[in-house]
């Protein structure tokens, strides 16, 4: 059935994934939430775009849980030409870093614990054609919980202006 | 309100802009013309599946017009057999995959976010140079168009020598952002063309030895999105593997790149007898999460990129994995793959597969 564009003011019930949220920070918010139902959806597609000038700039919590070492990590990166790459926890996922661009997905099926893979790559400055790091990252949530919430927050103080992210899911009928 | 399958942009839902396929003869290069509008579209996925002519070549895509090298760069990681090396450039424009006379395919995939406003950046991967069940580079990369304050109207593809073969193939994807669409309620759809959709997902009640995805139609589904969440059930550690149309010969091949804690490595293997997308075996009650990307048409061999975290006990991810894989047969239709563990009831209850085909 042949449509011209349409603009659906609610959920699109169909098997397959849509924007959630796309958002687009003003430079003035310390965080931005969305609600979901993880056992449901089983996986969310993260996309973001950062223009903050610091390490490790947004984040991401889980039900907003924001326990110590909960979150575990392994990592790959190149950073200016060194590749190296290790292990830790922490109280978040790290979602972006300074100048940079990620493609994410998170796994949140019911009953198990939660998996997050992405891929950032990043610039020291901007405008430039020099990519200073790219980092693959693979990681845990430790908690077998319904996931209600993404809660995404830079790593110190608000979000800079013209920071998109946008999260993809899939809504069950 | 219900409708059949919908043939229309629908925003917040990523569709398909461009397919292109070379047919008849080679091309110098692949242009979508001015059909796209990066301010509106907001995010593109391009999928590109590079076949040789008569030269060595690296596939390259620039914006609009803008073929100037100085305007454009990347750095990334690569692994060829057992090297792992850094790969950069500060003048060069879009990477994608290479292609040489003994080792005739490849195949790249890269997202974007794409409105003006700040420089465009790019992550992606490059399945590099396959011949049969060799893959001879993977390479995960991220790239950059200096450009801020132009709007993405167009993208071009053109071989670094040469021509791209008869079957080099452009699929891109757009966001749609637009606002101005046929204001509706929620809509409730059997499917929507040219977006990704699921065609099947599969959560074991009780552990078992292999889930298999069938009524698969490759030539015309063209890509698939294979998704596990695994849990391993046996006794004895486990690893999964991919089975493409139960064909357990000496068929497959891979290169991979590889973290577990501080060590980085690569290894090459040919002539396997399954898809196997990362190299470590889960314990019992352990976890393996990944991505499979699969172009499927016959005529060429199958590319495929894979993301895995593997070994996973609560806060502990042992493995990092990325992969890119073929599967020399260039003459079956794909229609059915599978995910076999290599422990009987290896896969635990609650594991959860999905198949996402691109609705072309």
């Amino acid at each position: 059935m042949k449509f011209g564009k349409l603009q659906p003011q609610g959920k699109v019930e169909f098997d397959g994934y849509q924007e959630l949220m796309n958002w687009t920070s003003a430079g003035s918010e310390s965080s931005v939430s969305l609600s979901v139902d993880g056992d449901t959806d089983m996986e969310y597609v993260i996309e973001a775009r950062d223009l903050t000038a610091g390490n490790d700039s947004i984040r991401l919590r889980l039900n907003n849980d924001s326990t110590a070492g909960i979150y575990g990590r392994q990592f790959l990166y190149n950073n200016a030409g060194t590749i190296s790459s290790g292990r830790d926890t922490d109280t978040s996922w790290v979602i972006t870093s300074k100048y940079s661009n990620t493609y994410a997905t998170i796994s949140t099926i019911n009953g198990f614990i939660k998996f997050y893979k992405s891929f950032i790559g990043m610039q020291t400055s901007i405008p430039s054609t020099a990519i200073n790091e790219v980092v693959l990252q693979g990681c845990s949530y430790n908690s077998t919980s319904n996931i209600t919430s993404l809660v995404f927050f830079p790593h110190t103080g608000n979000f800079t202006a013209g920071t998109n992210i946008r999260v993809l899911g899939r809504r069950a009928r | 309100m219900k409708y059949g399958e919908i043939d229309s942009l629908v925003k917040g839902i990523d569709s398909v802009v461009f397919d292109y396929t070379v047919t008849g003869s080679a091309v110098s290069s692949i242009s979508t013309g001015d059909i796209l509008n990066g301010d509106e579209d907001c995010f593109y996925t391009v999928f590109a599946f590079h076949v040789y002519d008569t030269a060595t070549s690296t596939l390259n895509c620039y914006f609009n017009a803008d073929n100037t090298a100085g305007n454009y760069g990347y750095r990334g990681i690569t692994a060829n057999n057992t090297t792992v090396a850094n790969i950069n450039s500060t003048s060069a424009l879009l990477r994608l995959c290479s292609v040489a006379s003994g080792t005739p395919q490849g195949f790249s995939m890269f997202n974007m976010y794409a409105k003006q406003g700040s420089v465009r950046l790019l992550n992606g991967f490059n399945v590099c140079d396959i011949n049969g069940t060799t893959v001879t580079q993977l390479e995960a990369l991220s790239s950059v168009w200096n450009n801020t304050n132009t709007n993405i109207t167009g993208m071009v593809f053109a071989p670094s020598a040469g021509k791209c073969g008869v079957g080099t193939r452009i699929i891109i994807t757009k966001g749609n952002g637009f606002t101005d669409g046929i204001k509706t309620g929620v809509i409730n759809t059997s499917g929507i063309k040219n977006a990704w959709i699921r065609h099947d997902s599969q959560t074991l009640a009780s552990p078992a030895s292999s889930v298999t995805f069938t009524g698969l139609d490759g030539d015309n589904d063209v890509l698939y999105l294979v998704k596990g969440t695994n849990k391993t059930a046996s006794a004895t550690a486990a690893i999964n593997t991919l089975v493409i149309n139960s064909d357990t010969g000496a068929n497959y091949g891979r290169q991979i790149l590889y973290a577990n804690n501080t060590t980085v490595g690569a290894t090459r293997l040919t002539s396997d007898s399954a898809m196997l997308f990362f190299g470590s075996a889960s314990d019992q009650n352990e976890y393996d999460c990944y991505n499979i990307l699969l172009f499927a048409p016959k005529g060429f061999i199958r590319p495929v990129i894979s993301q895995c975290v593997n070994e996973i006990n609560g806060t502990t991810v042992d493995y990092l994995f990325l992969a890119g894989h073929s599967w020399n047969n260039t003459a079956d239709n794909i229609t059915t793959l599978s995910i076999v563990s290599s422990q009987n009831n290896g896969i635990a209850a609650g594991s959860t597969f999905e198949l996402y085909k691109l609705n072309i």
